[in-house]
């Protein structure tokens, strides 16, 4: 089968998964709700018990696990072009360890306690600042490493900063309500949440999705792909800003979900025949699903332990890298 | 409903009559809430205490022995693990939380229109009163929790402090943490006659505390809370420590169960006689 | 008309000056070679030139200043292959190849027709089109440097400056590259080689600029540029040089003996 072939059935799969997972998230909870039933109540002008749950509770969760997910996967599969290495993803730039820090510091000053949205606008306003400091650091015509040099250096200190506010806080239900954020999960978001990360989820994925040509480009390195007519400056800045407005968004109301950014560009590199432009759809599809079924699992597997999203994606993450590893010895051997 | 048949036989005239004379108790009456919903562990025991007929469901917490001093009777509510899914599909007319509770849940339930009450967790005897106080409120039964306080007062004066007053007392738990200053155990502490180490130290609220200044402070008695736990934790190696171990030699020791202190309820007294009878026990004498 | 014009461009890294007033002009239909010793400036004249090292200087590239060129507008006037030959991902040659039409693509718009025959043309140039679907990053050196130039053929401009590309070829295909820089400028096009090989060099260019510690040291014919004192003074090396079918060849033997 052709090269270009291969790759739109991939995508045509990729499109179906996500959307069989989307319906699949819609019907999932302790309320048994028909598939009739459920369907109807979403579209109709119904205000009864079962239109509320489908339309404030699952709805929201679905959407913001098709957001986040396909977030995840886009900036991944971005980020791995622009520094044009495999073993890259978003939180390399310390988007979501400044997120987490905002947040935790919205709970530990109690902030959240008092205003509920205040801690998802705390996450927000962390990763702005924390992305602004990057780009100052690594300059507008600053390389890929003073780039990956800025954002672990943030996350370090962002990471640094939570373990603080964690070891200092002298309550401990707030220092438990800290971690479980910082685990990541979807469970109970309303549509506010939604509201709240769109526009920058909207606004990150404009900045993203124009960077296809310019990833291509990149294959050959910084300098071909400036004499190819790239604005690298441009690229940088959309990139990066990119990043921090939907991964930062994404964080700020589901908390820290790692490994998809990293694992789906990875995996669905070989059905892109290694075109970056063409992987930017496919993670993003990618991304989606994985998270959604993540999603499903966690309500599935354990309904009433409320097990968290990010611990599941670790779970799948670390034997990813085994598999990885084992890989890469059969290739030598 | 009042407990005692005494005080049912009131309460119907008792009622008819405020009924006629307040034009606005039929709207108190709605505020009577019927099908109560709590979500956390401390709001669940306070609610099974003040208002038992009202409440339909307590978090799966209350039902651990080791953490709830009513788990035998948590079991005849319904079990809820705190998402607004299931908490809104048994459709509560009020819902009870922590001020600790999951944010997005307590918000989720408040746009679907469902009345949540949150109470903080309780650090001293004035604040169990507080509580039960507002919690007789917000169930609509103020007398039962009048009588609740005045459960809890009497059993505070029953405890006998004069007999050991002045005597140190360090509480030690898991992970080498005490309770210092404006905490409840220290409340508990100062009602049961005994001088709190740890605020000697000056530790406020909980934190760690040092073997050294453990052992310095040679505390005349040695608290410790749920040295059994079930499941084996690195928290617990402190207690195997020699140094530990040899004061623990030299104090008298009393342990504590911690479902008396990790929610403020009238209850909590019962630590308070616990530390005193300890206190009076042989082998305690102050040095 | 000239399509590249450079005055008094001076370049320094790190505080050390690397490149120092060069001036020179290259019109339609010449093969240059740029020829110097490690360290003269040779691959930071070109990256100079393409606006990817700070320089001093006027550039004008067919008549238009080259600092006020955007990327996208440079793109068409000149193409460039540059030293590293990194290729990030597994992307088939083909697909590789045609990122050079990158710059006359519109935005959203795939390859046309046009496109598809300059990659073709370009690859059978290079003799690669019997690697069209191999993935890149299973080429050897030398078939993956013929690959990168066919990329830059692609781009199908008056202009290709190249840094060292036949280095690793083997003697065929750096004849052979040579051999189609040569017909590019006979349709009209210009190159600026940058190469090692004193023989090579004079046998294939039309006109040698010979570089020395950032200077311009010689700027003319193959038999003006490369002499036995040029050779002696800048490469410190003594050379055999003879005739082979009417063109020049140089052969470097020894060390020269004075410093």
């Amino acid at each position: 089968m052709s090269d270009g072939r291969r790759y739109h059935m991939a995508l045509i799969l990729l499109g179906s998964a996500t959307l069989i997972l989307f319906c699949l998230s819609l019907l999932v909870g302790p309320a048994g709700i028909g598939f009739s039933d459920s369907v109807s109540a979403l579209f109709s002008e119904r205000r009864d018990a079962i239109a509320l749950i489908m339309r404030e509770i699952r709805l929201p969760r679905a959407l913001l696990g098709l957001m986040v997910g396909g977030t995840l996967g886009l900036s991944g599969a971005v980020l791995q072009g622009y520094l044009r290495n495999p073993l890259a993803e978003p939180a390399l730039i310390g988007v979501s360890a400044s997120a987490s820090l905002g947040a935790v510091l919205a709970i530990y000053t109690g902030l959240s306690a008092v205003f509920p949205l205040a801690l998802p606008l705390a996450a927000l306003a962390a990763s702005v600042v924390a992305v602004l400091i990057v780009q100052a650091m690594a300059g507008a015509r600053g390389s890929v490493l003073t780039l990956i040099l800025a954002g672990v250096a943030v996350s370090s200190f962002a990471g640094a900063m939570t373990s603080l506010a964690l070891n200092l806080s002298a309550n401990p239900f707030a220092a438990l309500e800290i971690m479980f954020w910082m685990l990541g999960s979807l469970t109970d978001r309303s549509m506010t949440h939604v509201w709240l990360a769109l526009p920058f989820m909207l606004a990150g994925w404009a900045a993203l999705l124009t960077l296809g040509r310019a990833l291509d480009a990149l294959t050959l390195g910084g300098d071909t792909a400036a004499s190819l007519g790239i604005d690298m400056r441009r690229v940088q800045l959309l990139a990066v800003f990119g990043t921090a407005a939907s991964v930062g968004a994404a964080t700020a109301v589901t908390g820290a979900i790692g490994f998809v950014g990293l694992v789906v560009p990875h995996l669905l590199r070989p059905l892109t025949g290694g075109r970056p432009s063409r992987l930017l759809p496919a993670s993003a599809l990618g991304g989606a699903s994985v998270v959604l079924a993540a999603d499903i699992l966690v309500r599935v597997v354990a309904p009433e332990r409320d097990l968290k999203l990010g611990v599941l994606t670790a779970i799948v993450g670390a034997p990813f890298f085994l598999w990885l590893v084992w890989r890469e010895r059969r290739k030598v051997a | 409903m009042p407990e005692t048949r005494k005080g049912r036989a009131l309460f119907a005239p008792l009622a008819a009559m405020l009924a006629i004379a307040h034009p606005a108790f039929p709207a108190a009456a709605a505020s009577m809430p019927q099908r109560v919903v709590s979500m956390n562990l401390c709001t669940d025991q306070m609610a099974m205490l003040v208002a038992p007929g009202q409440l339909y469901s307590v978090s799966f917490l209350a039902a651990d022995p080791i953490s709830s001093v009513l788990a035998p009777q948590a079991g005849r509510y319904a079990v809820n693990h705190g998402q607004a899914e299931e908490i809104f599909l048994m459709q509560p007319d009020l819902v009870l939380a922590g001020t600790y509770t999951t944010g997005a849940t307590v918000d989720l339930l408040r746009r679907l229109g469902i009345r949540v009450e949150q109470f903080t967790p309780e650090n001293s005897f004035d604040d169990i009163r507080a509580s039960l106080r507002r919690m007789g409120d917000v169930l609509g039964q103020p007398q039962r929790a009048e009588e609740l306080v005045a459960d809890l007062d009497r059993r505070l004066a029953a405890v006998k402090a004069g007999d050991h007053a002045g005597m140190t007392a360090a509480i030690y738990y898991a992970n080498s943490y005490t309770s210092g200053s404006g905490t409840l155990i220290d409340d508990v502490m100062t009602k049961a006659g005994l001088v709190n180490i740890a605020t000697k130290f000056g530790f406020a609220g909980m934190e760690r505390l040092p073997l050294e200044l453990l052992v310095l402070s040679d505390p005349d008695l040695l608290v410790t809370a749920d040295r059994d736990y079930s499941a084996p934790a690195l928290a617990q190696e402190g207690f195997e420590h020699p140094a530990f171990r040899a004061q623990a030699a030299l104090s008298g020791a009393v342990d504590l169960a911690s479902r008396y202190t990790i929610c403020g309820a009238p209850f909590t007294a019962e630590a308070v006689r616990l530390l005193s009878e300890g206190a009076d026990a042989p082998k305690a004498s102050p040095k | 008309m000239t399509l590249l014009a450079v005055s008094r461009l001076s370049a320094a890294l790190g505080g050390r000056p690397v490149l120092n007033d060069i001036s020179f002009a290259v019109g339609p239909g010449e093969l240059i070679g740029l020829i110097g010793p490690n360290g003269a400036g040779k691959s930071t004249l070109l990256r100079a030139l393409m606006g990817l090292t700070p320089a001093s200087g006027t550039i004008e590239l067919d008549g238009e200043d080259g600092r006020g060129l955007s990327a996208a507008r440079r793109a068409l006037k000149v193409a460039f292959m540059a030293q590293s030959r990194d290729v990030a991902w597994a992307m088939p040659v083909e697909a590789l190849v045609a990122l050079g039409r990158l710059p006359h693509l519109p935005r959203l718009s795939p390859l046309r027709a046009a496109d598809r025959a300059a990659v073709d043309t370009a690859m059978r140039m290079m003799d690669v089109e019997a690697y069209r679907g191999r993935q890149a990053t299973a080429l050897s050196g030398g078939e993956l440097a013929r690959v990168l130039a066919a990329r830059a053929l692609a781009q199908e401009t008056p202009l290709l400056l190249a840094d060292e590309p036949a280095a690793g070829l083997d003697p065929a295909h750096q004849i052979g590259l040579m051999r189609t820089f040569r017909s590019l400028a006979e349709q009209g096009r210009s190159v600026i080689v940058s190469t090692h090989d004193l023989g090579l060099a004079a046998r294939s260019c039309t006109r040698l600029i010979l570089l020395d510690r950032g200077c311009m040291v010689a700027d003319g014919t193959p038999e003006a540029v490369v002499t036995a004192d040029n050779l002696q003074s800048v490469y410190r090396v003594r050379a055999y040089f003879g005739e082979v079918e009417g063109r020049m060849v140089v052969l470097p033997f020894d060390l020269s003996e004075r410093n």
